[in-house]
């Protein structure tokens, strides 16, 4: 995939560079650690990873420790929002951990590499990275609209849940969410 | 420091034994899972556990396509070995249709396990599908379809 000529740089060999990961990649064998920047992860994604489409080869490097640990912060604290948002259905996976154990690598390149597309705050918005919105008013109707689904079908089935006011419901769904996000 | 062993990362024949080894251990899944999964006899897959057979075609190709998704789920679930083997076990009763919803999981009318069982290697891709959707991409967005009132997008 071309890297936008305005954004490449070239990353010299043997400065220190990080990721995190899951600690699945966390093996005695360090043959095995090459994984960890192979880039597959976001090539066998479907959903694509953070800035690619999916199938696309990709590798993310942050250059300091707290860029590092702030991009995973958003992700993690993004993925338990999300999970939450679907605790009241019935196929939900449960509550999530609200913390977690990762690995944190130092990566050091052998040789320099040529064409890196290199994203800064000032750069993010050229490649379409905008900062998230803490409320999506398409997202509150959306997780409004598939509880009230439920609770109607359920209140008809008789299947447990008792029967509740679609209105009452909607809007308590809407505040949950709400809160939920100004809390990220 | 945690860590895990080789096997986890290695893609030799070896390791795949390990790893459905660690499945059977520790989630519960039994020869006869892996049997139907992969559609093939159990008697011949038990036979490939102890190296006495090989398996044909691109089962072992499925075999690391699940080993990956278990790795995907034991990430999900903070490395919770109990809260994975619930998660393939736990059955939901029977509810509305809810295929717009963002996160329906895509076995909704019976366990994890089964719908793998039933559905082999299919089911396999969507079990990365769902726990990919809580952390990349826009699983909004088959639902922001039903949202036709809005007139822009967000």
């Amino acid at each position: 995939m071309p890297v936008n000529p305005a954004l490449a740089v070239s990353i010299p060999a043997d400065l220190p560079f990080y990721r995190i990961t899951a600690v699945s990649f966390h093996t005695a064998n360090v043959a095995h650690h090459r994984k960890v920047v192979n880039g597959m992860g976001a090539r066998k994604s479907h959903a694509g990873a953070r800035y690619n489409y999916g199938g696309v080869l990709t590798v993310y490097l942050a250059d300091s420790i707290p860029t590092c640990l702030a991009e995973k912060m958003f992700y993690f604290q993004r993925e338990v929002i999300r999970r939450l948002d679907v605790l009241h259905l019935p196929f939900s996976p449960g509550v999530p951990a609200f913390s977690g154990i990762f690995t944190l690598w130092e990566i050091r390149l052998k040789k320099a590499i040529p064409n890196v597309c290199r994203l800064t705050q000032t750069s993010a918005s050229a490649v379409g990275v905008f900062p998230s919105l803490l409320v999506n008013p398409s997202r509150t109707m959306s997780t409004s609209r598939s509880e009230g689904r439920f609770l109607r079908a359920a209140a008809i089935r008789g299947s447990g849940r008792p029967p509740v006011d679609r209105r009452r419901a909607e809007r308590s769904s809407c505040c949950s969410t709400i809160r939920a996000r100004m809390w990220n | 420091m945690r860590s895990v062993p080789d096997f986890f990362q290695d893609e030799s024949e070896k390791a795949l034994r390990l790893q459905v080894e660690w499945l059977e251990k520790h989630l519960g899944l039994g020869d006869n899972f892996f049997a139907r999964l992969l559609r093939e006899d159990q008697d011949v897959f038990s036979a490939w556990r102890t190296k006495s057979v090989a398996l044909a075609g691109d089962k072992e190709a499925i075999l690391r396509d699940w080993w990956r998704a278990v790795l995907h789920l034991l990430s999900f679930q903070n490395f919770d070995v109990e809260k994975v083997r619930r998660l393939l076990e736990q059955t939901s009763r029977a509810h509305p249709p809810m295929e717009q919803a963002a996160f329906s999981p895509p076995w909704l009318a019976s366990s994890l396990k089964e719908h793998l069982e039933i559905h082999g290697r299919k089911a396999i891709q969507e079990v990365h599908r769902w726990v990919e959707s809580f952390r990349f991409g826009d699983p909004y967005a088959l639902s922001r379809k039903e949202a036709s009132c809005l007139s822009t997008q967000p």
